[in-house]
């Protein structure tokens, strides 16, 4: 390592280590290294001003965030749990598999794990506890585990900056995250059933055929916002930024004309929150461009590139490699700063390696996701606990299984890419 | 009195960030109207909402979000006890103040540099464009000034909890 990334680095470790916000570490773990190498500060402005104005893509971000909070505050959590129950409510732990399953389809709404376990979350939580008796901490666990799926079927808002980072497409990345974070959820649902059986959970009540269409009936205009959306990047007619408006939109007049389940009194709130919610997101973004910068500058990725093409590393040992230590560094770190400082580093040697990007994406989002729910440093388990007020040792406990399962998935779609790769490659056949 | 001062600013500063982001809704509405329904693209648009995000980010980074928003890493900061947090965070701070201090100069010189170039399509100079950065980082490290004064001089261990509270719009 060159003196300036040593700068960089330790400037950057003892802020985070301070607890100043990670934004402010980077800012200033940016212009200490100016500094120390004799540079002009004057850079740190050049890069992040001239990075965030020049990143349209970026933009979706909020309207993203927008779309998810209008759907939350419109209340569809319950609508889609009838629909759900009506499915899957019957087995034993119905409920488990339930809070599953409403997660995979908010997952098609919402990009943020965080959204998904705040919102549908915690209704699913409330309803495990009472309906389901399920243990308070595994309830958690289960809802934690569901959440995980909203960043990798998109609308996601990781795949988003991974898009920015790597220039692959984002109408690709979403089409290729929705059969993994479908089988996401299957193995999360068979962690359930197993874990079910052990507690002696009891099975839920079977809905019958005229109470589970009405409850479809009740689920089916929420369910246009993911096909508006997905449907208006994948026919080419939005952009992703635009079709991320466009569902911001949709979302308002399901919620106002409708559903008439949201009130436009509640705009202004909506708005207001999802302005600080993009604000602490976007603060990351632009302080990891003056990080990745200095990273850039001394070389590092190259040298890192050099370092495995002289080691003779093949593909699936570089994925080995990349996912173990992504994996350990999601223990500490939150995702959103590994993917924009670590993931810049890596995607050299990733095309080097001729490694299908649209592919790598996929597989270092659904990484982060998994650190989301890993103790000590699992956000969703953090933000869970605190709105429940189960103690966070007993959800560490309880969201083991499900945190092995989906490491084993990992460990599937790194042997097999081909899941990830197929609706892809048919899309790029045509 | 300094404080209902500043309350009455930060209710100022959250209002104009929320009429900010019903504005660049607003404006992404009427871009994607003119461009598929009135079949005249304002090639425009695309600039003015990515500008107006960026001026969104760095205004609510100084002036709205609390600090229980940010997102940090508090992994080790949890394990020390509240004296040890209280003296963490006064480095921490003043660290930052001071890289800021040292630094601003430049990076405002840099800043009035830019008035020989504009924006692609709206033609803003890019001095103009780029000030808000300026902003965001006096008003950021005006913050923590204010913060590192609670901590040694005031109530420290309210200041303390207003960094662990659970962001509001989650509850």
């Amino acid at each position: 390592m060159t003196y300036g990334l040593w700068v960089l680095c330790a400037a950057f470790v003892v802020g985070a280590i301070l607890r100043l916000p990670l934004s402010l570490s980077m800012f200033g773990a940016g212009a200490v290294y100016f500094l120390a190498t004799g540079q002009d500060v004057g850079l740190l402005a050049d890069q992040v001003m001239g990075q965030m104005t020049g990143t349209y893509v970026l933009v979706a971000i909020p309207m993203f965030i927008l779309a998810a909070n209008v759907m939350n505050a419109a209340g569809i959590s319950e609508r889609l749990w009838a629909a759900a129950d009506a499915i899957m409510g019957r087995f034993r732990g119905g409920t488990g598999h339930v809070t599953v399953l409403v997660s995979i389809i908010f997952s098609s709404m919402s990009g943020s794990a965080v959204t998904d376990a705040a919102g549908p979350g915690m209704v699913s939580i409330r309803m495990m506890r009472q309906f389901g008796k399920f243990p308070g901490e595994l309830a958690v666990a289960v809802a934690a585990a569901g959440s995980v799926i909203a960043p990798v079927i998109p609308p996601s808002i990781p795949l988003v900056i991974y898009a920015m980072l790597s220039g692959a497409s984002v109408g690709g990345l979403f089409l290729a995250g929705i059969v993994p974070g479908l089988l996401m959820g299957l193995t999360i649902m068979l962690t359930v059933a197993m874990v079910a059986k052990k507690h002696g959970l009891p099975a839920g009540r079977a809905v019958g055929f005229s109470e589970a269409i009405p409850a479809f009936g009740r689920a089916t205009m929420p369910m246009t916002l993911p096909v508006v959306l997905l449907g208006g990047i994948w026919t080419g007619w939005f952009s992703p930024t635009e079709a991320a408006a466009v569902a911001a939109l949709w979302a308002m007049i399901l919620g106002l004309v409708i559903l008439r389940s949201y009130r436009i009194g509640q705009l202004g709130e909506s708005f207001r929150e999802s302005v600080r919610q993009m604000a602490s997101t976007m603060l990351l973004i632009a302080s990891a461009f003056v990080v990745n910068y200095a990273i850039a500058n001394e070389g590092l990725a190259a040298a890192l590139g050099h370092m495995l093409e002289s080691a003779e590393v093949t593909q699936l040992q570089f994925l080995l490699i990349v996912n173990v230590v992504l994996l350990l560094l999601g223990c500490f770190l939150d995702g959103s700063v590994i993917l924009l400082v670590f993931i810049p580093l890596l995607l050299p040697s990733a095309r080097a390696l001729g490694l299908d990007l649209t592919y790598f994406g996929v597989v270092v989002v659904i990484n982060f996701m998994i650190g989301l729910i890993t103790p000590p440093y699992g956000l969703v388990l953090f933000v869970l606990a605190s709105l429940t007020g189960v103690p966070i040792q007993k959800i560490f406990r309880a969201v083991v299984p499900f945190f092995v399962a989906l490491i084993a998935f990992l460990g599937l779609l790194i042997l097999f890419p081909e899941i990830v790769l197929f609706p892809v490659q048919g899309e790029r056949d045509r | 009195m300094f404080r209902s001062a500043t309350s009455r600013l930060s209710v100022l500063a959250e209002g104009v960030t929320t009429f900010g982001m019903i504005a660049l809704f607003a404006l992404f509405i009427f871009g994607i109207m003119m461009r598929h329904v009135f079949g005249q693209p304002q090639t425009w648009v695309d600039e003015a909402v990515t500008l107006l995000a960026t001026w969104l980010i760095f205004w609510a980074g100084a002036f709205v979000l609390k600090w229980s928003d940010y997102i940090s890493f508090d992994v080790v900061f949890r394990l020390v006890p509240e004296s040890g947090k209280r003296l963490m965070m006064i480095v921490g701070c003043l660290a930052f103040i001071a890289v800021i201090c040292a630094s601003i100069y430049a990076i405002i010189d840099y800043i009035m540099f830019m008035k020989i170039m504009t924006t692609d399509m709206m033609r803003l100079r890019l001095d103009y464009v780029y000030s808000i950065f300026a902003v965001f980082l006096i008003g950021i490290t005006l913050r923590l000034v204010i913060l590192t004064a609670r901590l040694i001089f005031g109530d420290w261990r309210a200041a303390l909890k207003s960094l662990d509270a659970i962001p509001e719009e989650i509850l």
